[in-house]
């Protein structure tokens, strides 16, 4: 018995050695992610353009290009920037979490979420519609050029998953990267994104910016289909009603973004990547051109963490935060398994002499 | 080795206070995927099987509950590097990946093998096979037998028949021995299928008639007997029992459902649970039994039971209030952290490998595990 213990020991032990050999990557692997992907709109179809719509976990809408051509969902995704865990069941076949969202408080991602509360995957040509996905993550192969969507689905039934709330309509106007004019967004947010740079075209008068902000208001379900006009793109200003309605002049994208700003723009937590969010909102279409600066200007008013991420909005790095580093190995991780081994040992070491014992028994 | 008399006289627990433990123990495991947590776990499970274990032929079972919790973990990881290529980013190695159909483009064979997939399994297999080791310890600690006393008098029809049965493979494995024996002492050369015939026949034939001679004996001791109950009492206590287990069945499927209405979980599960204890209550009443030397349940098996309780509740505690060290993340990959509470709750639970009393074993043993 002592051996076999023994054995089991070694097992655990080795089971443990992979642990530390990812850890050591780890830290590069932070710094890799933060690189990855860009901010906005991939600028023409060389590249995955990847939508996250936080819905209600706060935060608005993320917008971020996987360049190049991607292999899985999965991967473009992932080369995009965002960060995510699959579940432990299944691992990276199940998205569970992206940037972090859900918590690990609300969602262990120990198995797979439950149709309450989970990420709904789309996806969708360009200027196309978005379609729910009936691939898996890392069965499908988006097409060059092609958008995919992550909703977040929470009490909605079965069928209810809403579609991402930004229209999949690259800015027609790819702009390679035109200095923005204004810089506003610089002063205003201290993200610039590059994305919105991208659609330098419409004047920087055009208020669509604005109308991006206008919509925010509603989280309506589904709303984001419908409505084409992604903000960036589609200057939509049209909407007076709807949420911006009075400014034109980017609300969101300007000024107002920042933070306190009452428009919608404030979210906060998407804030980082070029989002779009307005754009659900912006419905008609207005000629790409637009800048989108405001894209930032996510719907989602009420983003409360904005958190993390969005400091870095810069181009590429930060967006996407990543807090990374890890050093060592954690002390409280060496004397846990330090316990650990200390109460094998003691169990090997009894079982041993049990058995020893038993042997002398048995011999006279 | 120095002979320390226990202060406490050695005695077999009460196996209820065991199975307590053990599931206490399985409970906290349940609830995490830390592989940090779920080792020492295994490691407390361990010790106190090797200290408190006795003699008898299950206590030797451990190791296989071990060995099967080391073939889940294997399994999980071979099942991930199959079916889980082109997921995370450190790539250990690649392995070539088979072409499939279009029609089964859904599933994928091979292909790069991350860190994270292969961790992903061990932490996935770990917590599975800690809860097996958890029930093991159980089955290597607390006699089956003595457990059996324990069953409500309303069941004790059922509880001789398992006793019959756990009986029976014990003196199955010796009747084949017995025979195999014998056809050594024959000449008989035979092995494998041809053998099998040869050694089948007798035993099933040594089983039979000693299944007569048991029943004959239990007979004459008056088991089986119906009692003075009137078949109408029977037929209302069968009744009472079979439908509260089977509104027990239907209430868990509605506690466990996300779509069932809310009127078929909790309000069924207990007036299931009300009517099958009523059931036992009076199909009890008939059943007179005497107790041969009764498990008391003492002070020893309230520290055991506790020990193994504070555990699961503990780590169930700390799961709503620090989630993410009991669930480390894979991406990106980062160590397993152990915090305070969690650790503490485990390390409660080893206890009893000290503070039960140690098992009614040879004087050698007991030396060598005191």
């Amino acid at each position: 018995m002592a051996g076999r213990i023994r054995a089991l020991v070694t097992a655990l032990a080795l089971g443990v050695a992979p642990a530390g050999l990812g850890v050591v990557t780890a830290g590069n692997a932070a710094a890799v992610d933060g690189g990855r992907g860009m901010p906005g709109f991939c600028p023409d179809d060389n590249g995955v353009t990847v939508v996250v719509d936080f819905r209600e976990l706060g935060g608005s809408t993320i917008v971020r290009c996987a360049p190049g051509g991607q292999a899985t969902g999965l991967k473009a995704l992932k080369n995009a920037g965002f960060r995510i865990a699959g579940t432990l069941r299944w691992g990276e076949g199940f998205i569970c979490r992206i940037e972090e969202k859900p918590s690990p408080r609300s969602e262990s991602c120990s198995d797979t979420p439950p149709a309450s509360a989970y990420w709904s995957y789309w996806h969708a040509p360009n200027n196309g519609q978005w379609k729910y996905s009936e691939w898996g993550v890392a069965n499908r192969t988006p097409p060059a050029g092609s958008f995919e969507g992550w909703s977040f689905s929470l009490n909605r039934g079965e069928n209810g998953a809403p579609a991402p709330r930004v229209a999949p309509r690259r800015p027609s106007a790819p702009a390679p990267e035109p200095p923005r004019p204004p810089a506003p967004g610089s002063d205003s947010r201290p993200q610039p994104r590059p994305g919105d740079a991208q659609q330098p075209p419409a004047g920087p008068p055009r208020g669509n910016g604005g109308n991006g902000g206008g919509r925010s208001g509603d989280t309506g379900p589904g709303d984001g289909q419908e409505k084409p006009g992604n903000p960036g793109t589609a200057g939509g200003s049209s909407q007076p009603g709807a949420g911006a309605s009075g400014e034109p002049e980017r609300p969101g994208g300007g000024t107002a973004p920042s933070g306190s700003a009452p428009s919608a723009s404030a979210a906060p937590g998407s804030g980082s990547s070029g989002t779009p969010s307005p754009a659900a909102g912006a419905t008609e279409e207005r000629t790409p051109g637009p800048r989108d600066t405001p894209t930032e200007a996510a719907d989602w008013t009420g983003g409360d963490d904005s958190g993390k991420r969005v400091s870095a909005d810069a181009p590429g790095t930060s967006s996407v935060g990543h807090s990374g580093g890890s050093g060592g190995v954690p002390t409280g991780t060496i004397v846990v398994a330090a316990a650990a081994a200390a109460l094998a040992a003691t169990a090997s070491l009894t079982a041993w002499r049990r058995k020893r014992a038993a042997r002398g028994d048995g011999a006279p | 080795m120095t002979a320390v008399r226990p202060v406490v006289l050695s005695r077999a627990l009460h196996p209820g206070a065991w199975w307590l433990w053990a599931l206490g123990l399985a409970t906290a495991a349940g609830r995490t995927s830390n592989p940090l947590l779920l080792v020492l776990l295994v490691a407390a499970a361990g010790c106190v099987v090797v200290r408190r274990r006795g003699d008898n032929p299950w206590a030797l079972a451990f190791p296989m509950y071990l060995a099967l919790g080391a073939f889940i973990v294997v399994s999980r990881v071979v099942f991930r590097v199959v079916f889980g290529g082109g997921q995370g980013d450190h790539v250990l190695f690649t392995l070539p990946e088979v072409p499939l159909p279009e029609w089964a483009a859904g599933v994928r064979l091979f292909g790069p093998v991350a860190a994270e997939q292969v961790l992903g399994g061990v932490y996935d297999g770990l917590r599975l096979a800690a809860m097996v080791v958890c029930v093991g310890a159980a089955n290597a600690l607390a006699n089956p037998k003595r457990m059996l006393k324990a069953l409500p008098g309303a069941l004790h029809e059922i509880g001789t028949a398992v006793v019959v049965a756990l009986t029976m493979a014990p003196q199955l494995v010796e009747s084949v021995q017995r025979v195999r024996r014998a056809r050594a002492l024959r000449g008989g050369r035979q092995r494998g299928m041809r053998a099998l015939r040869g050694i089948a026949v007798p035993v099933l034939e040594d089983a039979l008639n000693r299944s007569l001679a048991l029943a004959a004996a239990m007979a004459s001791h008056g088991y089986g007997r119906t009692g003075t109950a009137a078949p109408r009492a029977r037929r209302v206590t069968g009744a009472l029992v079979i439908g509260g287990l089977l509104g027990v069945c239907a209430g868990l499927y509605g506690v466990l459902g996300s779509d069932t209405p809310p009127w078929l979980g909790v309000p069924l599960l207990l007036g299931g649970l009300g009517l099958a204890v009523a059931g036992f209550v009076l199909g009890g009443l008939r059943v007179r039994r005497s107790t041969y030397r009764p498990d008391r349940w003492r002070a020893a098996e309230f520290l055991v039971a506790g020990s193994g309780i504070a555990t699961g509740v503990l780590l169930y505690v700390s799961a709503r209030a620090d989630a993410a060290v009991l669930h480390p993340s894979l991406s990106p990959l980062t160590w397993p952290e152990a915090a305070p509470l969690p650790v503490a709750a485990i390390l409660l639970g080893a206890l009893p490998a000290w503070l039960a009393p140690p098992p009614p074993v040879p004087a050698a043993a007991r030396e060598a595990v005191a």
